[in-house]
């Protein structure tokens, strides 16, 4: 997937999910796969070792998708977490026991460094989530174009470059917020 | 009244925008300063990432992760119990129950249970799961129909913690626990 558009990754699928509809799991799947995937791909630097964490945190997703609980954390967060816990197993190159559903762990050097990775990912990740067009235009201020020169180029009105801009920095704050409960 | 989002966005952009009012209140209130900072970070952060590839993984994981969790190697999901459940106190010293928890093929969690006791003309029996450390937290099942039960247990419902099974003699139209348990076990062994 990776194309954009809004997969839905809402309260209801995650419901969904904690009922045990494994349908749920696969529509999360697409959602975030490749977040998972990247942050241990640029982690471990290994294809294999990539796919077997992206693996694990999707089986793990499911099988302790009782013990997750919306009130203590957003789900990408949950999901960033388990990804961290899981890269940090394999740099330590040690332990691959599964961790207790709800349980506390201490994140390890590698973890922590993994974590302000995956703050960076998961805004990267939501940028490519914008819809295209105000993705696009979004991209071109962040590149030093200005609006006046997006209006001209687009024949949109310059207020409307504005507020569009700027409802798409509201919005990836949004959700990179609700997502990484990390900053 | 603090600024508008979106005005604040513009700014952290580095755009002009406003009033000079607006500009006045941003610089003097604390909420809308920091907002304006947070959305500069998310600014600055973008720059940076925007570039940042994020791929996806091969179909070949997902494939596994399916496998996986069809075949339920992960164990947990496929609970098989059975339970002898005692009756509680001296008023139902004779009564017992049998309990059994399996996983259907469409992964549902079924809960069956018999009740084998002298049970009284007036009420219902109701099933409950309560929790193993705090017996006033408990998730009810539903009505026996007559000496069975039959139920889904939702995933939600982490049966390590609520992993007590209990029936009651209810009264018609209270939606409380009675007090007055029948028979009670535990329905999932401590790890």
């Amino acid at each position: 997937m990776a194309a954009a558009g809004r997969v839905d990754d809402g309260p209801s699928v995650v419901e969904a999910l904690r009922d045990g509809d494994a349908h749920a799991l696969s529509e999360l799947y697409d959602r975030w796969s490749p977040l998972v995937y990247s942050l241990a791909l640029r982690s471990l630097g290994d294809v294999a070792a990539a796919e077997d964490v992206t693996k694990r945190v999707f089986t793990q997703l499911w099988t302790s998708r009782g013990s997750f609980d919306p009130a203590r954390s957003s789900f990408s967060a949950w999901l960033v977490e388990l990804a961290c816990a899981r890269i940090g197993e394999l740099e330590q190159g040690g332990s691959t026991a599964p961790v207790g559903p709800g349980s506390v762990e201490k994140l390890s050097e590698g973890e922590s460094g993994s974590m302000a990775l995956a703050e960076r990912l998961l805004l990267a990740d939501e940028l490519g989530h914008l819809d295209p067009e105000p993705q696009r235009v979004l991209r071109l201020v962040l590149d030093d174009v200005s609006p006046a020169e997006i209006a001209e180029r687009t024949g949109m009105s310059l207020e409307d470059v504005k507020s569009q801009v700027a409802s798409s920095l509201v919005q990836l704050r949004q959700r990179w917020e609700v997502a990484g409960d990390a900053h | 009244m603090h600024t508008d989002p979106e005005l604040l966005a513009l700014l952290a952009l580095g755009e002009e925008g406003g009033t000079e009012a607006d500009r006045a209140h941003v610089a003097s209130c604390r909420v809308c300063a920091a907002e304006l900072e947070e959305l500069r970070h998310v600014v600055v952060l973008a720059r940076e990432v925007a570039d940042e590839a994020i791929s996806d993984p091969d179909p070949r994981v997902w494939d596994a992760i399916r496998s996986e969790i069809r075949n339920g190697t992960d164990g947990r999901d496929e609970l098989s119990v059975r339970t002898h459940l005692r009756g509680v106190g001296e008023t139902w010293a004779r009564a017992s129950a049998d309990a059994s928890l399996e996983t259907d093929e469409h992964g549902r969690r079924v809960l069956q249970v018999t009740l084998d006791a002298d049970l009284p003309d007036s009420g219902l029996r109701q099933a409950w799961l309560v929790h193993r450390d705090d017996p006033r937290q408990r998730q009810t099942l539903g009505v026996l129909d007559g000496r069975h039960g039959l139920w889904t247990v939702a995933h939600a419902i982490d049966l390590t913690q609520f992993a007590i099974l209990d029936i009651s003699q209810q009264s018609f139209g209270s939606t409380e626990h009675s007090g007055d348990s029948i028979v009670r076990g535990e329905l999932v062994p401590a790890a």
